[in-house]
């Protein structure tokens, strides 16, 4: 297997959180991808300076924020909705908490989150699905339910705090100190 | 009394909710930009943000997951093209000569070493310049604002002749609008002020002559870009980091981008960011963006280097106009 084979492995791996820390720090979906691929190629091409004693995802993830920093910079005055540095900070450790909840792949790290869904109410866990599983608009979701817009913006955001809290105790019970540390100061 | 289920329960818990973009319909804008002044406001929003990735990240299909795998690989080179640029001694020797001018101008040359500063224009000015050109920069400077918008204060034009010789073309809030150049023997500096203000000197009181207008001295005599021993004086430039390909003009060549953070370090202030970007196959710094806050921490620029097209060397050019 040579290098190029090896780095696949690598992609394929650890794309999915890079990716899901992309969609969080930047608002156009395409524009995560642009970036993601860009990370990558960066990796590959820094490889030598990659420290193996470390996981490889967060070093990507990291190469992808400063990409997200520059991108902001770049376009600063054009509105196009790239998060800021203190923001991405707050992102990354929030992506690393994803990393260090249990499972040695990415699927069962995200069995958690999968696994907290059934904690919700039916009305957010209903918004959820119908936002991300079936990709619907807000305003498409409204006459489903039979809610006003405003409500069914407040259920996927009650939702989504809901499983953040979910996720936080998972790690509490992992005993993952940076998890914690990072949460303590979101709970206040 | 009990709330509907279909009730989401009270708002003031969802103070955020109108910076909250994840919710928004296509082409709707958000009631605020950036983030609330809270910071447990600001920190439960990006945590939506943050759930909000990763619910999106999983709708991904396999199909759609393997493609972008494929996509990614692909885009991978040859082995042997990694960080080319950077293996190349130049392009680290060229940056850091760059970034070298950028701190001179903006912090003097005594934050660095000022013989070595001079040295260096004496070596330049004998070896460097190909008798039959000149170098041309444009050095544009913006102002960082409070709100983190740039506003451009300035817009000048460097011609390096080698040999003592250049002029420069400043335009900027702070220096007002002049000329001034050396043809390798007299230094002179003109206004464009009604009269204008001349004066000229030998080239040894250039200090005297372009006081107040360039850094101690003036020393822009350019042509730092080769200079490879000051590589070593400036920390931080072997830090730079290869970063990407890009274009920056429509039709152009494809530069290879190089970028750091926290270079140098001047009390408060510094180079907070460098980006360069080179050209391999003509081996030539193509750009370098600075972005400086003053050593004491107060105000911030962009100094924006860029290279323009070598023009023949004409000595009228450079002599004194009047």
């Amino acid at each position: 297997m040579d290098s190029r084979e090896l780095f696949e492995i690598l992609v394929r791996e650890n794309q999915g959180l890079v990716r899901a820390f992309l969609l969080s720090a930047v608002r156009d979906a395409a524009v995560a991808d642009d970036l993601l691929q860009e990370a990558f190629l960066i990796a590959w091409k820094n490889l030598d300076r990659y420290d193996r004693s470390l996981p490889f995802g967060p070093w990507v993830r990291g190469i992808a924020a400063k990409l997200v920093l520059t991108e902001r910079r770049r376009y600063a005055r054009s509105k196009v909705y790239f998060v800021d540095e203190e923001a991405i900070r707050h992102l990354e450790r929030g992506n690393d908490d994803v990393h260090a909840l249990a499972g040695d792949t990415l699927d069962e790290k995200l069995a958690a989150l999968r696994t907290c869904m059934d904690g919700l109410t039916d009305y957010q866990r209903t918004t959820i699905r119908l936002h991300y599983e079936d990709g619907l608009q807000c305003k498409d979701i409204a006459p489903r339910l039979g809610l006003g817009l405003e409500s069914v913006k407040k259920h996927l955001q009650r939702g989504r705090a809901a499983l953040m809290r979910c996720i936080r105790g998972r790690l509490r019970e992992q005993g993952v100190g940076a998890g914690e540390a990072h949460f303590r100061g979101a709970e206040s | 009394m009990t709330r509907s289920p279909a009730d989401p329960g009270p708002d003031e818990t969802l103070r955020w909710a109108d910076w909250d973009e994840t919710v928004l319909e296509p082409g709707e804008e958000p009631a605020h930009d950036g983030l609330p002044a809270e910071r447990a406001d600001r920190e439960a929003l990006l945590d939506q943000r943050l759930v909000h990735g990763l619910l999106t990240m999983l709708q991904d299909s396999r199909e759609a997951r393997e493609a972008r795998v494929r996509r990614i690989v692909a885009a991978i080179p040859a082995r042997a093209d990694r960080r080319r640029a950077l293996a190349r001694p130049w392009v680290a020797l060229a940056a850091a000569a760059v970034i070298l001018v950028a701190l001179a101008l903006v912090f003097g040359p005594r934050s660095m070493d000022r013989l070595q500063v001079e040295a260096m224009l004496r070596e330049v000015a004998e070896h460097s310049f190909p008798a039959a050109s000149a170098r041309e920069f444009l050095l544009t400077v913006r102002m960082v604002q409070p709100d983190g918008t740039e506003r451009q204060t300035g817009r000048h034009v460097f011609v390096c002749g080698g040999h003592g010789r250049f002029r420069a073309e400043l335009d900027g809030e702070i220096v007002g609008r002049q000329t001034l150049g050396s043809d390798g023997e007299t230094v002179w500096r003109e206004s464009h002020t009604e009269p204008p203000e001349r004066i000229s000197a030998p080239l040894r009181d250039a200090r005297r002559v372009l006081g107040g207008v360039l850094p101690d001295g003036g020393f822009f005599g350019c042509g730092h870009l080769e200079v490879g021993r000051l590589l070593e004086r400036l920390p931080g430039a072997e830090q730079l980091e290869y970063a990407g390909t890009e274009v920056l003009d429509e039709g152009g060549p494809e530069l290879v981008r190089l970028e750091g953070e926290g270079l140098f370090t001047v009390g408060e202030g510094g180079i907070e960011h460098a980006v360069v970007l080179v050209d391999e196959e003509r081996e030539l710094v193509e750009q370098v963006e600075l972005r400086i806050r003053a050593p004491d921490g107060s105000r911030c620029f962009v100094f924006v280097f860029r290279e323009q097209s070598p023009r023949p060397v004409d000595p009228a050019f450079f002599a004194r106009p009047w």
